[in-house]
């Protein structure tokens, strides 16, 4: 019961979860989220003497810091949905004794814990939190990791440095503009100048000066970019403010150094915060083997041991349910193993002694006892690694466009200023150096770079609540290019797990009554093929397993069998009927006196598969499906879809080649996919988005990540998409046409530095409030 | 205009402060997470109106 209400639960790890929450008090969990928490079913396996591990003061000797008599680490915390789950860890936490703090912080997913280790052991508290449905893993910082957090930190201090002391330099040298008219004598205008250039040259030195390498690299490539424009703007208003203020004389235009610099901070810092979310988060997790196996010893002892210290030629068990943790043979032990992942086949594949597995698969129906035969870097799963660092090679780059503009921009101002200068030297040649440098101040482009940064911001938060994450910056400015679109299949325009499509009854028996039985005995199974079936009320009892065949119980006092047709029939001595039709997988529920009843069980199409062929369609890009899978299902669903061109039993090497070719075509290409077989063509594709139940791997290799699974926000997200780029081409045409305009004023010499600062200012905030237009998509949509 | 001599040194003190304290709460990890305290203070409320009713109903309570 729940807020006084009886509840029905999918599923026991449901249950059982809902029943951790509400014994400790915590239902206003279930009022406070927004996101349905994902079911404890699909989070990794639970192995409590995986867990114990943990307690061993070697293993934890990384990641364990002793502070007195209090011991604190790091976790990761894997199944967060939204803000209440942090809301619920942290108060589920607070309720075990022993437990001094806990802290979640939400953008990257990671647990702070202090505790008391005589009192409680580490594995105790990833127990609770795995008890309320959770996984939580041991963080380890990483160089990357920590290199971010440290950039982040700097990026913060400059901006908020140069904010601190632009005001203070508009103060002081804002007092001396004519337009203010404050009268000041002699002595206090030379005071004002020089507290203005001492509070500016902070600003130039220290929080200016990644626009200064940024700078001087594109000259060395010779590219004028934006950071050449910028670079020159704000060292010409600063060198130019020296001057003036050693000899008394010109116009301050100090402050104009001090408000590009911030301005320009604040929209790279806004794009560095939006992309990183939890991008970054993810990107640690690359868990795609078991912390941990069962060795055999050769006493005939199991032990438990950390992967690390694994061995070849050692002798692993592998309990149904769990991953294979390196490649071998297998010695004893007969199932069927998921290798979705590595091959994109949906079907577990049965396997038996001397056959071959490999780490990183499922082993999903009975135990098995493997020879290890490679590990680490030698698997297969390590192969794809390495395919993967070179299909990151083969990535196109793209220019981007704002620095195009900026290229043939500052060309032009360049250009003028010098006209502009040789013609004011011949007028006026004491003036001609002020006219020049207020041109150059007044065209800085400045509205022209925050253009991009404010409508890539912008976008991407609406993205991110429709639940598309970016977490590489080309995507929207490239987005417009794209013609072709990969699609994978298991996975990813498919559910990805079994759900029973028909059943057949024979003769004599009625639907329901087929389905009763046939549920209460896969309700006893682990097998992934009862999930399809859902829940009963009927108990089946002595249920057996015979991996690769089927389950044999007695429902209802009947002695029955469900699983291949040769082993139901042999139950009832009957010969085995032929499956209705060739595709799918048929299972057959039969009892003593004979057959009754087909379940056809498929990988079904995800509801919003269609939807997304037509955007795709109406957008006119070509369609394409690439599938490991070697079964006639591709070409079903291809058909159904109405996508001309599938291709299946590929290899992620095969997938690589046909987008190479696409590449070579000169096609610009967006593919979707989630498994560890579309890694390399995910690396590749000039656009790659991974579903949210991609592995991690997958999702580290994307530009962007499809949270939400929905592939109908990625109907919405390319409408955000191409009205994003429509704004930023608003954007800059704007902030052409304001730096246009004012290239004449500026070259008759009528700008002074107070309009200069106005002009840009309002610029700026045009631009930016224009961006701020397609935050408002999201909420309609 | 002779306050300015004060005035403007007072100012050059403060502004040092102000950098100093900022950089301090940025070393410190104070703007490391952005996102979770505007959420965690929405959250500390336990479950008042569901709390009245199972006072008026406490009966109910039990079948859980």
């Amino acid at each position: 019961m729940v807020i006084q209400e009886e509840r029905v639960f999918c599923c026991p790890g449901c249950q059982a979860v809902a029943q951790a929450i509400v014994e400790n008090g915590l239902e206003s969990y279930y009022q406070h989220r927004s996101e349905r928490s994902s079911n404890p079913d699909e989070l990794p396996g639970f192995i409590p003497d995986e867990l114990k591990l943990y307690d061993r003061a070697e293993v934890q000797q990384p990641f364990v810091r002793s502070e007195g008599e209090f011991s604190s680490t790091q976790l990761l915390i894997e199944g967060i949905t939204c803000a209440a789950c942090g809301w619920l860890i942290e108060k589920h936490l607070a309720n075990i004794p022993g437990v001094n703090s806990s802290q979640l912080n939400l953008s990257n997913h990671r647990l702070h814990v202090r505790w008391d280790s005589s009192k409680l052991p580490l594995s105790d508290i990833l127990h609770s939190i795995r008890k309320i449905g959770y996984a939580a893993h041991p963080w380890h910082p990483d160089a990357v990791s920590t290199q971010i957090a440290q950039e982040n930190r700097v990026a913060l201090r400059k901006l908020g440095l140069a904010g601190l002391l632009w005001m203070q330099v508009m103060m002081a040298s804002m007092a001396t503009w004519p337009e203010f008219n404050l009268d000041l004598s002699e002595a206090m205008d030379g005071v004002l100048r020089w507290v203005s250039l001492l509070l500016t040259t902070p600003i130039i030195f220290y929080c200016s000066t990644e626009f200064f390498y940024g700078a001087m690299r594109d000259i060395r490539t010779r590219h004028l970019t934006m950071d050449v424009s910028v670079s020159l703007a704000i060292l010409g208003a600063y060198f130019a403010g020296i001057w003036s203020t050693v000899t008394g004389q010109g116009e301050l235009y100090f402050d104009a150094s001090g408000m590009f610099a911030f301005f320009l901070l604040s929209g790279r810092y806004l794009e560095r915060r939006a992309r990183e979310r939890t991008a970054a988060a993810t990107a640690q997790l690359v868990n795609l083997l078991p912390a941990s196996c069962l060795i055999l010893k050769e006493d005939g002892q199991s032990e438990r041991i950390l992967l690390k210290d694994l061995q070849l030629q050692q002798q692993v068990i592998v309990p149904p349910g769990h991953l294979i943790p390196a490649d071998g043979v297998i010695l004893s032990g007969q199932s069927s193993v998921d290798e979705s992942l590595l091959t994109g086949e949906y079907l577990p594949l049965p396997r038996q002694p001397g056959d071959q597995v490999t780490a990183g698969t499922l082993n999903v129906e009975g135990p098995l006892t493997i020879q290890v035969q490679a590990l680490g870097d030698n698997t297969r799963l390590s192969a794809i690694v390495r395919l993967l660092e070179r299909a990151q090679s083969l990535k196109p780059k793209f220019a981007e466009f704002a620095d195009q503009v900026a290229q043939w921009f500052l060309i032009s101002v360049l250009l003028i200023a010098a006209i502009v200068g040789i013609i004011w030297l011949q007028i006026d040649a004491a003036r001609a150096f002020w006219v020049v440098l207020s041109l150059l101040v007044a065209t800085c482009p400045c509205a022209l770079s925050l253009a991009t940064p404010t409508a890539l911001t912008a976008a991407t938060g609406s993205l991110h609540k429709l639940g598309l994450l970016i977490t590489k910056g080309h995507v929207l400015e490239t987005f417009k290019q794209i013609d072709t679109v990969i699609f994978d299949k298991t996975g990813t325009l498919t559910e990805g797990r079994l759900t029973l499509k028909r059943v057949e009854c024979f003769p004599s028996y009625t639907h329901e009554q087929a389905m009763e039985w046939a549920t209460a005995l896969e309700n006893r199974s682990e097998h992934p093929i009862a999930r399809a079936f859902g829940h009963s009320k009927l108990i089946a009892e002595e249920v057996t397993s015979s991996p690769g065949l089927g389950l044999q119980g007695s429902v209802a006092g009947q002695l029955m069998r469900i699983g291949r047709p040769d082993y139901v029939c042999k139950l009832s001595n009957t010969p085995p009927p032929a499956a209705p039709t060739a595709q799918g997988q048929w299972l057959l529920l039969g009892d003593t006196q004979g057959p009754i009843a087909w379940f056809a069980l498929d990988d079904q199409l995800r509801k919003d598969a269609p939807a997304l062929l037509d955007a795709c369609r109406a957008m006119g890009w070509q369609t394409i499906l690439l599938s490991g899978d070697s079964s006639p299902m591709v070409h079903e669903i291809a058909q159904q879809l109405g996508i001309s061109d599938a291709r299946g039993s590929l290899t992620p090497d095969d997938k690589l080649k046909v987008l190479e070719q696409l590449h070579q075509q000169g096609h610009r290409v967006l593919m979707l996919g989630d498994g560890v077989n579309d890694v390399p063509v995910l690396a590749a594709a000039d656009i790659s988005i991974a579903m949210g139940s991609a592995t991690d791997l997958a999702k580290t290799s994307a530009d962007a990540i499809l949270l939400s699974n929905r592939l109908s926000s990625l109907v919405g997200a390319f409408a955000i998409a191409k009205k994003a780029r429509r704004i930023i081409i608003e954007n800059l045409s704007w902030a052409i046409l304001y730096n246009g305009l004012i290239i004449p004023f500026a070259a008759v010499g009528w700008v002074t530095p107070g309009w200069a600062a106005l002009g840009m200012s309002v610029s700026s905030l045009l631009v930016v409030l224009n961006a701020l237009r397609l935050t408002a998509v999201a909420e309609k949509t | 205009m002779a306050a300015l001599y004060v005035m403007i040194p007072a100012a050059l003190i403060l502004v040092i402060i102000a950098a100093r304290f900022f950089f301090w709460a940025v070393d410190s990890g104070q703007y490391d997470d952005l996102d979770s305290p505007a959420h965690s203070i929405l959250f500390d409320d336990p479950l008042s109106h569901v709390k009245k009713l199972s006072e008026e109903n406490p009966k109910e309570q039990d079948d859980a």
